[in-house]
């Protein structure tokens, strides 16, 4: 587990969080997308996120929603498809 | 309010939770859910068959896969063998048209869906195989291609007699999975994809959908099914719960029909286009009641659909979300598509945002935005109001069919700019006021533009767009 990477994903996540008003702590498996908590329209943001600091390219890999649930579920994808993280 | 609180929080109950692990718990529950199901479809076998098969899936966690399978095929032979299935009437309809007597039209309807079936098992090992292949890459757009290419095939005049009935057959068969079909399709490019049963299994599963997927397709499956005894018992008291509420929304429906409709008289939408072509209109305030009504009571029937449905498959151990959810609150158009029609949104997200979102646009933020919102809310909305309405193509033709769609394609368009606006405006930050008069202001703006849609969204198709604008511009007392 690279918890340096859950601990730079967090701050986004709250930020996403917060403007969907929700102020609720969430742990590092607790779902985000799949309960609600996030709606696509913030996933779009987590995904041009991922594609400008991660450099993930989305058009050429698998994509769906529940692949970016939770914190670990992000990080495993980044590290699975980012070329930043294997450079 | 102490009742409510105890109610609300059912599923925090450590008590009731271990009381539903044993059979005594559980037997309770099946009753209480068969019940309150009869309350709203007014019949226990139709409650008890649906319930039952969702209870049995729920308690065979070693055999899952195929009891999907199998339960969900059983029932879609089950309906169509059944004499009241539409795909029915839609066959005996083109049957007629060409002379046909020697047939039943389920029979037809049977033959086709088992072709079909046969066909979707071929189409997924072929996507599996081949993922550079048209049909790997754009799996949405070919299907597209194929609905089309049938509809012009039994409707363009090119076929007659069996070959009609038998490509038409497919037309329908094919247009109500089409959507679940695609998310098979996708899914199969996934790394921890699902096998074929499931895949199959979810084409239409058995605890309910319309032709829009009610619980999307085996990649939500495989994150949603309770692992464990304790979740199964959480998830089928949440299902107890929304099971309740539908039938509370049930009550409220029924009342208010009773005022809106025969104490007050109001008439639908479309008799008020009607009754303002032949020069007797309405009052405007009775205008704009009958829209307020027409959206409240859309809103109230989808929630209590999609309730029953999502609440059936709670009970049969799957944690899926809840298909609306408080859509009074909503604050922004996003929201509000969010909050009611959440299946509906997502199968527009999957299969028609998310690809354009990643593959066009990509150093242009907003455009980038705005373009596959407008995918989503306007061309995929078509597409699929299209395709679900296909069998009006038997009475209308071709020429009828696209020329009378073009009111409820404007209404698309109209709604796509409002949602793309609305994203626009939350990606430069603007953030709905969380003030009590924030509040009232959003809901006021939204429910008012989406009642007053309701005039172009009405899907009756009886009057034209240059009718209903005319109808619109009379509304608000506007020479045309």
């Amino acid at each position: 587990m690279n918890t340096d990477l859950h601990q730079r994903l967090r701050p986004y996540l709250q930020h996403l969080l917060t403007q969907a008003m929700d102020t609720q702590e969430f742990s590092d498996t607790d779902s985000l997308f799949l309960s609600g908590r996030i709606d696509s329209f913030s996933l779009m943001q987590l995904v041009m996120h991922l594609e400008e600091n991660y450099q993930i390219d989305f058009s050429s890999v698998h994509f769906e929603a529940p692949l970016l649930d939770t914190v670990s579920d992000i990080a495993a994808f980044i590290q699975e498809h980012s070329r930043a993280t294997t450079r | 309010m102490y009742l409510l609180d105890q109610f609300s929080s059912l599923d925090k109950n450590e008590k009731i939770i271990a009381g539903l692990q044993g059979w005594r718990g559980r037997a309770l529950l099946f009753v209480l859910a068969v019940l309150l199901f009869s309350i709203e479809s007014a019949d226990i076998v139709k409650a008890l068959l649906l319930l039952g098969l969702a209870f049995t899936f729920a308690y065979m966690p070693r055999h899952q896969d195929l009891t999907l399978l199998v339960f969900t095929q059983a029932l879609g032979v089950y309906r169509i063998a059944s004499s009241s299935n539409y795909f029915n009437s839609d066959v005996a309809k083109v049957m007629a048209q060409e002379h046909i007597q020697d047939v039943p039209a389920w029979e037809v309807s049977l033959f086709t869906y088992g072709i079909f079936v046969l066909l979707a098992w071929i189409a997924l090992v072929y996507v599996r195989r081949h993922p550079q292949s048209l049909a790997g890459r754009r799996p949405v757009w070919v299907l597209m291609s194929v609905a089309f290419a049938l509809l012009f095939a039994a409707c363009g005049g090119l076929l007659h007699g069996m070959a009609r009935v038998l490509t038409w057959s497919m037309l329908v068969t094919y247009c109500a999975y089409v959507w679940f079909l695609a998310f098979a399709l996708l899914d199969q490019s996934a790394k921890a994809r699902s096998s074929d049963a499931v895949q199959l299994g979810m084409l239409h599963p058995f605890w309910g959908s319309t032709t829009l997927p009610y619980g999307k397709g085996a990649a939500l499956l495989r994150k949603a099914r309770a692992s464990s005894a304790q979740a199964l018992a959480v998830t089928q008291i949440k299902g107890l719960k929304l099971l309740v509420w539908a039938i509370c929304l049930y009550g409220l429906d029924t009342v208010l029909s009773y005022v809106f409709e025969t104490v007050l008289q109001v008439r639908s939408v479309e008799s008020e286009i009607s009754a303002f072509l032949a020069h007797h209109p309405s009052s405007r305030p009775w205008l704009a009641l009958s829209l307020v009504w027409s959206q409240l009571d859309f809103a109230l029937w989808f929630g209590l659909w999609g309730h029953m449905v999502i609440a059936t498959a709670r009970f049969a151990g799957i944690r899926l979300p809840r298909s609306s959810w408080r859509p009074l609150e909503s604050r922004t158009m996003v929201d509000y598509f969010n909050r009611i029609l959440y299946y509906f949104k997502e199968l527009m997200v999957d299969l028609f945002f998310t690809p354009s979102f990643l593959r066009y646009f990509k150093k242009h933020p907003r455009v980038r935005m705005f373009f596959a919102t407008f995918m989503a809310a306007g061309v995929g909305n078509m597409v699929y109001h299209f395709l679900r309405d296909i069998d009006l193509a038997a009475d209308m033709g071709l020429v009828e069919l696209f020329t009378s769609f073009s009111s409820y394609a404007f209404y698309c368009v109209v709604l796509a700019c409002a949602i793309g606006i609305s994203q626009l405006r939350m990606s430069a930050g603007h953030r709905p006021s969380s003030t009590v008069a924030g509040r009232i202001q959003a809901f006021v703006l939204i429910w008012g533009f989406v009642s007053l849609l309701q005039i172009f969204g009405d899907e009756t198709r009886s009057h034209t767009l240059a009718e209903r604008m005319e109808f619109l511009f009379y509304l608000f007392g506007l020479p045309l």
